[in-house]
């Protein structure tokens, strides 16, 4: 079986890849999609959870809690990435790269970035909840020492719980001031 | 989704030792004044070296610019895989070379009558660089040319935008110098905990992990520092895009 850590970390790579094929200029423009859905998970805190399990409740739908606000979380992370991926989204004008080898870096690296947003959180919500895949039998408890370690380096993990919404609202702020006068 | 498994890390394995036995203690005293055998280099001395190190690498990543910086730091790291993981494979490689420098020699460039009985006189001597014991000189050595080298032909075709110092001011440039710095603090904690890792085999330390310099870096850092090292990056890029070339974003 396959350690949850290295499936995560794959994920993260692929974005890396995408970012490699999407380039710079506009895979900065899904970083802005993606820092906005961080600051809106972020300041939803628990609510979101709160309200798929209140829909799972009215659906009647009889699934386990945990796996039900897994699954809340994990359908608002994926409609974000939709947003981000499909038809038009934000871009950075200008010509690309600057040169062949820092340009493909720079992809890699905002693409990795992107990653490290989406499938940070999506990780973090995962531990937080326990797993709730593995009411569905596809995964089994306990998660290995490296994930432990790796899931305190998630986004919502490091951003300080006092000024954690301000910190990401700056960033946000920042991306959108670089794209408005860029 | 797949199964988790709980891992034991793995043993560390011993680095070969630089004046070759078993790893002393620690290795400091040899170099107290007053002879005694005290203490091996505390964690924040290390720290300071460390450090140090990266400091400097960071004012030469400066005056070089970002798109000179990348080099280094590319041949770093793969140098540091390489010696650190594969250094057995490394040793034979060399072998090889000092083997055909040898037949070279040897023959002064007249062709051997029977290759293969001068290929194995040539390769009789024992090989100069020890896989074992006193492998750590060789590595250290060996890492320094190739950071080196890196250096040298990222001088040759990076090509930087720099103007000289006096135009610093300038937002580009100023962006420019700063991610060069950053990625030569990077070079310098790869160079340091290459180093430092050989001299001071018993201070345990590593590139990543809760033994790495990085972890009290990152902690001290914090998500801030974090965030604002990201806006370097993406500011620089951002920079870097023309209004002319070859493919246009946006339009």
């Amino acid at each position: 079986m396959i350690p949850v850590e290295v499936v995560f970390c794959f994920l993260i790579g692929v974005f890396g890849l995408i970012g490699t094929g999407r380039k710079f200029p506009v895979e900065l423009g899904a970083t802005i999609g993606f820092t906005a859905m961080l600051l809106s998970l972020l300041l939803a805190g628990d609510r979101l959870s709160r309200l798929s399990s209140r829909a799972a409740d009215a659906a009647g739908l009889g699934l386990e809690e945990s796996l039900v606000r897994w699954l809340g979380i994990s359908l608002f992370i994926g409609l974000w990435v939709g947003f981000m991926y499909v038809g038009q989204t934000l871009t950075f004008t200008g010509t690309w790269p600057p040169s062949r080898i820092v340009g493909t870096l720079l992809d890699a690296a905002v693409g990795l970035f992107n990653g490290w947003l989406v499938i940070g959180s999506w990780w973090h919500y995962s531990h937080a909840l326990g797993y709730p895949l593995r009411h569905l039998g596809w995964f089994e408890p306990p998660v290995s020492a490296t994930a432990e370690s790796l899931v305190s380096l998630t986004p919502p993990a490091i951003v300080p719980e006092g000024h954690g919404v301000l910190l990401v609202t700056a960033f946000l702020v920042f991306l959108l001031a670089l794209r408005v006068f860029r | 989704m797949g199964q988790s498994i709980s891992r034991q890390p793995a043993p560390r394995r011993p680095l070969p030792l630089l004046r070759g036995g078993p790893a002393p203690a620690a290795p400091w005293p040899a170099w107290a004044h007053d002879g005694t055998a005290g203490a091996g280099p505390s964690t924040p001395q290390l720290e300071a070296l460390g450090f140090l190190g990266m400091g400097l690498f960071a004012v030469v990543g400066f005056t070089r610019g970002a798109r000179r910086e990348w080099l280094p730091l590319l041949v770093a790291l793969c140098a540091f895989v390489g010696i650190n993981n594969h250094w057995p494979a490394v040793v034979r490689a060399l072998h090889t070379v000092q083997r055909l420098f040898q037949l070279i020699l040897k023959e002064r460039g007249a062709p051997a009558q029977d290759q293969a009985a001068a290929w194995s006189a040539a390769s009789a001597p024992a090989g100069m660089v020890p896989i074992d014991q006193g492998a750590a000189v060789w590595q250290i050595g060996l890492f320094a040319a190739s950071v080196l080298a890196g250096y040298l032909v990222s001088q040759r075709i990076g090509r930087s935008q720099l103007a000289g110092m006096v135009t610093l001011a300038r937002l580009p440039d100023l962006v420019d110098r700063l991610v060069g710095a950053v990625l030569g603090a990077a070079t310098g904690y790869v160079a340091g905990t290459f180093t430092l890792a050989r001299l001071f085999p018993a201070a345990g330390i590593d590139l990543t992990g809760a033994q790495s310099f990085a972890h009290g870096y990152i902690d001290r850092l914090g998500a801030p520092g974090f965030f604002a090292l990201v806006a370097l990056f993406i500011l620089f890029g951002v920079l870097g895009l023309g209004s002319r070339g070859k493919q246009v974003y946006g339009s």
